[in-house]
């Protein structure tokens, strides 16, 4: 049976970076489920680091990630 | 430096690869983490901020607070909170404190199997970018 290409990229694996720690993910992936595979409390806010900036990553967005792509999981901090 | 210091300063630098990372240890054992040149915004009197944070002897006491430089404020009037309050460590630099913790918990709370040191370096970032 032929698997059409698609099905082939969502099934594609890479290898991402979690807090410093490598996590395999496939290409087409949620903010939750890189939290899942990184082990991480799903009550952390995700963010995807890209050059000088960051940015948020919700349980819900749908994400393609690059092979060697820097996230950072954190827990929510509050003014005190 | 302590291993645990160590490997924090690791993993600043790794995630801020494309910043300019600065250490400094001191003689009491505790080692200032400076992310340099962060973009920050508008709404500041400052586009760009050094942001820092000192990693006690005790580390991984939690990372707390941050420092941003000196005169941080508002130039668009809204009000934050925290207000970054300028405050001289005794080292005769001034700095502008950001309290930002996780409030539900102690103060010293920083579990390194489940976070590090860069994590709260975003969070502050982030702060910055859109504060509450």
């Amino acid at each position: 049976m032929e698997v059409s290409a698609e099905a082939k990229e969502k099934d594609k694996v890479v290898e991402i970076l979690v807090n410093h720690k490598a996590v395999s993910v496939p290409t087409k992936t949620t903010g939750a489920e890189i939290k899942e595979k990184a082990g991480v409390d799903p009550a952390f806010q995700l963010f995807r680091v890209e050059g000088k900036t960051e940015h948020e990553v919700g349980n819900a967005d749908e994400i393609t990630v690059h092979k060697g792509q820097v996230f950072v999981a954190t827990p929510t901090l509050d003014p005190s | 430096m302590t291993d645990e210091q160590q490997q924090a300063v690791d993993s600043v630098r790794a995630t801020f690869s494309e910043h300019a990372v600065d250490v400094a240890e001191l003689e009491d054992g505790s080692v200032w983490v400076t992310v340099r040149g962060v973009d920050i915004g508008p709404g500041w009197n400052q586009t760009q901020t050094d942001l820092s944070v000192k990693l006690l002897i005790t580390f991984p006491h939690a990372p707390y607070p941050f420092y941003a430089s000196a005169g941080l404020t508002r130039s668009d009037g809204k009000a934050t909170n925290p207000v970054p309050q300028n405050v001289d460590l005794g080292d005769g630099v001034i700095r502008s404190q950001i309290s930002l913790r996780i409030s539900s918990l102690p103060v010293e709370t920083f579990d390194t199997t489940t976070e590090t040191v860069a994590g709260r370096f975003v969070w502050v970032m982030a702060w910055l970018r859109s504060p509450k």
